[in-house]
């Protein structure tokens, strides 16, 4: 898969999740500060993405995922 | 057809969290009484204890996009045998089971209906009622009291973390994932208490300090790391609870070779003590059950929410090296039981699978011994062995220590 559409996948699960319109996201935006994603919000787009890509990110990682970018850095060196 | 019988609103979002873990957490009471258990007395006793307990006289009704629970009208019935079987699943309805086989009375419940303290009171309830009728025991069985739920809106506004998004810096321990097997090992309480008191530290630290001896050259490394739940009926304000009432906390040591106890136990009796505070105990419950709101008010999949669950288990720091859960006395002796009960029960075991760690330690204190109940995922033996050498090395007699077998059905 490529990082664009694992781009337009974490877009999707930022849609479903928190409502946020796929014009405001970039690869920049920072999930908490640009998007005002929370705690409990960044977990579950993580746990979706993972049923999506069908693959568990350990815990430890969470942390590292400040901007979409991270996380599509993170997808595609695992399923792309 | 809808239900429109009364939901009990007690059990939901105190014991919601089981639902959310990976496996359901079944637990085990077991008792050996003086004599052969009769079980048409065993099963009057239980019928009267439960005439008292509508709290454990309910049924889960699951709905499209909701799940809560209603009375269970199905008579509760007693089995023969030892087998532990799946709640509700296989025991109409009910939340536990009570099973008998020769001299030995054993009680199961799934974790979502009463933790430890929760489920004793009524434990002891049936006891009562069985040695009234199989000894004409004359003892007194006064109404048991159930406290309401508490204020889970109040108790959350306590959470210390409210507004606080940043994701925490965590260090998770990752579990063994070996075949889970079960140990016991039965301490002298008495010697427990001199080492205690040589230490000048609570009982309990002292134990704390003798399993991190035993884990640490068992796992490999000098850093142990622990998680202790602490009982917060008082600091609620709800002493006669059944459901769930806990706060968790996690606390490691440096438990190398050379390590004693006199090394470790004030620093586990100094974060113990302080973690022992009603103001303490109540943030961090508070904290726990903030999370579990938020988790259960999300509009997802139970499947993501079970995810989402664990990983903010994992973001509180909660899996560690090992569990423990202490009981005490399981007859619950401040709760004013007559002490003559100890005369026709001739020993207790505890058996609970460790969650979220590569060993549970369950302990119990009854007739002069502690009774720690072991079951680990470490893969390998000798967990009982080295406990039972940590004990002698600090003057702790032990009056058994050995393998007890594979881990129970449904336990596994």
């Amino acid at each position: 898969m490529s990082r664009t559409e694992i781009i337009a996948q974490i877009v999707g699960i930022l849609e479903d999740v928190a409502e946020i319109s796929p014009d405001e996201v970039t690869e920049d935006s920072v999930l908490m500060d640009d998007l005002d994603l929370s705690s409990m919000e960044i977990l579950t787009i993580v746990a979706d993405l993972e049923e999506t890509f069908g693959i568990r990110i350990p815990e430890k990682e969470l942390r590292s995922f400040v901007t979409i970018s991270d996380l599509a850095d993170y997808l595609s060196a695992r399923v792309g | 057809m809808a239900e429109t019988r009364t939901r009990s609103a007690a059990l939901i979002p105190q014991g919601v969290m089981y639902y959310y873990r990976d496996k359901h957490i079944y637990c085990r009471y077991q008792y050996a009484l003086r004599d052969a258990v009769d079980p048409a007395l065993l099963q009057q006793a239980v019928d009267a204890a439960l005439a008292e307990a509508e709290h454990f006289k309910l049924k889960l009704v699951r709905e499209k996009q909701d799940v809560y629970l209603v009375p269970n009208e199905r008579p509760f019935t007693v089995c023969l045998g030892s087998a532990l079987k799946a709640m509700p699943e296989e025991t109409d309805g009910y939340f536990f089971n009570l099973s008998c086989e020769g001299d030995t009375v054993y009680f199961d419940w799934f974790h979502f209906v009463a933790d430890g303290r929760g489920v004793s009171r009524f434990l002891t309830r049936i006891l009562l009622e069985y040695c009234n009728r199989r000894y004409g025991a004359g003892f007194a069985c006064p109404p048991l009291t159930a406290a309401p739920p508490y204020d889970m809106q109040a108790l959350v506004a306590l959470d210390p973390t409210i507004g606080q998004e940043k994701m925490p810096e965590i260090d998770p321990v990752q579990p063994e994932t070996g075949r889970l097997c079960r140990s016991m090992v039965r301490l002298d309480k008495a010697s427990l208490v001199a080492a205690a008191a040589r230490c000048g530290v609570k009982p309990v630290s002292a134990l704390l300090g003798l399993l991190c001896l035993a884990m640490g050259p068992l796992l490999g490394r000098e850093r142990v790391e622990y998680c202790y739940s602490t009982d917060t009926r008082r600091a609620l304000g709800v002493p006669d609870a059944f459901y769930n009432c806990v706060a968790s906390f996690r606390y490691g040591v440096q438990a190398g070779p050379a390590a004693r106890l006199a090394d470790l136990a004030p620093a586990i009796d100094a974060d113990l003590k302080a973690n022992l505070v009603p103001e303490v105990q109540l943030r961090q419950m508070a904290k726990m059950m903030h999370w579990v709101v938020r988790v259960d008010a999300l509009k997802a999949p139970l499947k993501i929410k079970k995810r989402v669950f664990r990983m903010g288990e994992a973001m509180g720091n909660f899996p560690a090296d090992f569990w423990i859960s202490y009981l005490g006395d399981p007859l619950d002796p401040a709760r004013g039981y007559p002490p003559a009960l100890n005369d026709y029960i001739r020993d207790f075991e505890v058996w609970v699978p460790p969650d979220g760690a590569s060993v549970g330690f369950e302990v119990a204190s009854f007739q002069g011994q502690l009774i720690v109940c072991i079951q680990d995922k470490l893969g390998r033996a000798g967990l009982a062995g080295a406990l039972q050498a940590a004990c002698e090395r600090e003057g702790v007699a032990v009056r058994f220590a050995g393998e007890v077998g594979p881990a129970l059905p449904h336990q596994e």
